[in-house]
């Protein structure tokens, strides 16, 4: 695995480092690996009928890593903390978003998160400013993790190698940066102790000393695999028996911004692109035929999803129609696109040249492609600065808002694409506050059918997640976002 | 080189932000970091800690740990393996040459000079894939990666040595082939010395000092780190660090790198110079009349 960037739960900023902090620390919530929230450190909890008030049940006797037992006082303080400007996390605001009180500690202007209520040692009460059914999702963050405050008092208040105490299954035993992770069981865990006595991850950046690694035995589990390594291994029966490979909470697409580009503002031009992508050769020549092709924007394994949209298929034809229409008949006049994507991912730049390729040749338009270091593309996708891009999308929890509307309500954050439909808008703030599962699939799928109808992306494909394994590592188990921790794993 | 990382784009706060962070999150954390101030106040600030506080700033990528902790856990483990590997290339690449040269145009010289031309053109990106392939992978005589104990240095060694090998050994053999012309081992042989003696003696004391020189950049080389051999075998080294350092933008690291780069090409150039004018008696009495 990678180097953990930090080692304060607060300030994670990819999955990596969350697997990392999810073996010591915990939340209320936590996701199994049927992709359902299940209850933490929250044994329950019950939710006012108009979903503002969360009143959590902690389970009781608890302990922290240095003996002491956990209260519900222990949540606020840790929420409080994240949210302080002192410990600089990016992201704690969004992953306790809605939370009363919130704005004044993100803004240094008071300590007191005013909206957390600590009832009793084992009872707390949240006020949201409005409804939010997926809360509890949200909960499941690393910046919402339970830390341990008098182990972070000694050092700045940041949780550091030295602070790193929390409730989770394992304790960190040694960090040597650089080189390797150690944790050991934590024999008093409150869902049984683990069933291995220690865990080691030696930090490998190259993806091949990674695979090298696990073929000598050297590691037993190798996560995050791209797409090109397991179809190199699909005749290797050996080691197809130790592959792992499920569905993950994310999709990648073709994104139009359509205030960068305002060709981009007509809708017949964004579906005759769809219509001329031969989105399978992306699949097959790109991903060699190992990712799937995207339904939508919710991929499987997110729950209240509701129905598939209705599908498109490659139809070169009815592109060239749909673009005639728009007034660019065979490409005509059509300005020439710059098309971004993330350097050093050769399956993403394959996919580039494919794309590039295939509306050249099925509409006449002329595609610059263009490639940018990862920090650089991100700021480019948030300053709205990219007309057509390849990206991608990965779920933080399983829950069709986490698709759905951070991304594509009118004007919020991380809607890149500057897309604006007023019923999308007022499907989705329905289903996001209201808690009936029933009702808010069904919003959720007319949601998406919307967006599709409207495509202000291209859905290409869904990659899985794809996992090597021993077959001597037993009960090691994954979710759609991320490995598990290993408390009911075992080692023959 | 502070002007140059800050010129690059992006900055350290993409990567701590993490990719879904949006325009004003990165904003906060730029003002908390104090990224947005001007650049001649950032590069103010950041010499006043040094020259008082003895402080290089602290790594955003890596838990804010501090930078001088990290060249006092990182470069010694680079300098282990770039001594190792200078070793090993001397222990190789010099007996090489001396006996291609001893034997020049002999069996031995052309097969030796053969082989030194493949090493020579083999870089460590490809040869040391080869050698985890082989002794590894195949026939796990070796592990695959770590620095945890001797064996795990071998590999790198010999990834990060063998090239350097090669280089010594062609520098070697034409330095003394060059001595061996020279009319005073002639005169030497003719008035009775050995050739083994007079070889000994008074050729390869000569012909080291070109040697020397190679030896001296070499190592200087080696010791800044070999960012492939680094990653391939998951050295704990400034290779890794520093090019992470920079695809992270990590400014402080990328300076602190850079900074202890200069100060060790410096020493190493000092110090041979310094055993020239121990070798070479002549480049001492050359200073002196100057």
């Amino acid at each position: 695995m990678f180097e953990p960037t930090s080692l304060d739960p607060a300030t994670v900023p990819d999955v990596i480092t969350e697997e990392v902090m999810q073996y010591s620390f915990e939340g209320l919530t936590r996701f199994n690996d049927k992709n359902q929230i299940e209850p933490c450190l929250a044994e329950s909890w019950d939710i006012s009928p108009d979903g503002k008030v969360y009143t959590f049940h902690l389970r009781k006797n608890v302990k922290f890593h240095n003996g002491r037992v956990f209260a519900a006082s222990d949540v606020k303080y840790s929420w409080e903390r994240a949210l302080n400007p002192h410990t600089a996390s990016a992201q704690a605001a969004n992953y306790l978003d809605g939370i009363v009180g919130l704005k004044d500690v993100v803004a240094g202007k008071s300590p007191d998160l005013t909206g957390v209520t600590v009832v009793d040692d084992n009872t707390l009460k949240v006020q949201l400013d409005r409804g939010r059914a997926y809360f509890t999702g949200m909960l499941t963050m690393p910046q919402d993790y339970v830390v341990c405050k008098e182990a972070v008092a000694k050092t700045d208040y940041k949780v550091t190698k030295d602070s790193f105490v929390g409730t989770g299954p394992f304790r960190l035993d040694e960090y040597k940066t650089g080189q390797q992770l150690s944790f050991a069981a934590n024999s008093d865990y409150w869902d049984g102790k683990p069933g291995i006595d220690r865990i080691e991850m030696p930090v490998i950046l190259d993806p091949q000393t990674a695979y090298d690694n696990f073929k000598t035995n050297q590691v037993d589990i190798y996560s995050h695999i791209q797409t090109t390594r397991y179809a190199i291994d699909r005749d290797n029966k050996t080691l197809q028996a130790e592959y792992h490979v499920g569905p993950e909470a994310a999709f990648s697409y073709l994104g139009f911004q359509e205030n960068k580009q305002p060709v981009f503002k007509n809708a017949d031009v964004r579906h005759a692109i769809a219509l001329a992508l031969d989105r399978p050769e992306i699949i097959r020549v790109a991903f060699k035929s190992v990712s799937t092709l995207a339904t939508g924007v919710l991929p499987p394994g997110v729950p209240l999803s509701g129905p598939v949209p209705e599908q498109f298929s490659f139809d070169v034809k009815k592109a060239q129609e749909l673009l005639a229409k728009a007034g660019y008949p065979g490409g005509k006049g059509f300005p020439s696109i710059t098309l971004t994507y993330r350097q050093k991912n050769p399956e993403v730049e394959s996919a580039a040249i494919i794309v590039r390729k295939n509306l050249k040749s099925n509409l006449g338009i002329d595609v610059t492609l263009s490639a940018r270091e990862a920090g650089e593309f991100y700021t480019a996708e948030n300053k709205h600065a990219l007309e057509m891009w390849l990206g991608g999308w990965v779920a933080d929890y399983l829950d069709p808002q986490d698709f759905l509307s951070t991304l594509f309500i009118s004007h919020n954050d991380l809607n890149f694409f500057d897309y604006s439909n007023p019923t999308f808008d007022k499907l989705c703030h329905e289903a996001d506050a209201i808690t009936d599962p029933a009702k808010r699939s069904t919003l959720y799928g007319q949601a998406h059918a919307l967006l599709m109808a409207d495509m202000p992306v291209v859905p290409i494909h869904f990659a899985p997640r794809i996992t090597l394994v021993h077959t001597d590592a037993k009960g090691w188990r994954e979710c759609a976002l991320y490995v598990l921790p290993a408390n009911k794993a075992t080692k023959d | 080189m502070f002007i140059v990382a800050h010129l690059a784009p992006s900055s350290p706060v993409d990567i701590i932000a993490g990719e879904k962070a949006t325009l004003e999150e990165k904003a906060r954390l730029a003002h908390q970091y104090g990224l947005d101030r001007p650049l001649y106040i950032q590069y103010g600030s950041y010499v006043w800690n040094i020259v008082a506080h003895g402080d290089f700033g602290r790594s955003f990528s890596r838990s804010q740990q501090p930078v001088t902790e990290m060249i006092r856990s990182d470069f010694p483990v680079t300098a282990q393996l770039a001594l190792q590997a200078i070793i090993f290339a001397m222990v190789i690449g010099l007996p090489i040459g001396v006996f291609a040269a001893l034997y020049h145009n002999s069996w031995f010289d052309r097969m030796a000079m053969a082989g030194v031309v493949a090493m020579v053109s083999v870089p460590s990106i490809v040869l040391g894939p080869l050698l985890v392939l082989f002794f590894a992978v195949h026939n796990r005589w070796l592990p695959v990666s770590g620095w945890d104990s001797p064996k795990y240095t071998i590999l790198p060694t010999i990834a990060l040595g063998a090239r350097t090998a090669a280089i010594m050994a062609r520098f070697m053999r034409s330095s003394l082939l060059d001595v061996l012309k020279q009319d005073y081992m002639r005169t030497a042989i003719a008035k009775g010395l050995s050739r083994s003696r007079a070889v000994w003696k008074h050729a390869l004391k000569n012909a080291s000092l070109p040697v020397l020189t190679v030896i001296g950049n070499s190592f200087g080389a080696l010791l800044t780190g070999s960012f492939v051999v680094e990653t391939i075998f998951q050295v704990p080294g400034i290779g890794y660090v520093s090019i992470d350092s920079i695809t992270k933008r990590d400014y402080a690291v990328i300076q602190g790198m850079a900074l202890l780069v200069a100060l060790l090409f410096t020493l190493v150039n000092l110090s041979v110079d310094i055993l020239y004018g121990v070798i070479d008696p002549r480049v001492r009495s050359q200073e002196a009349r100057a």
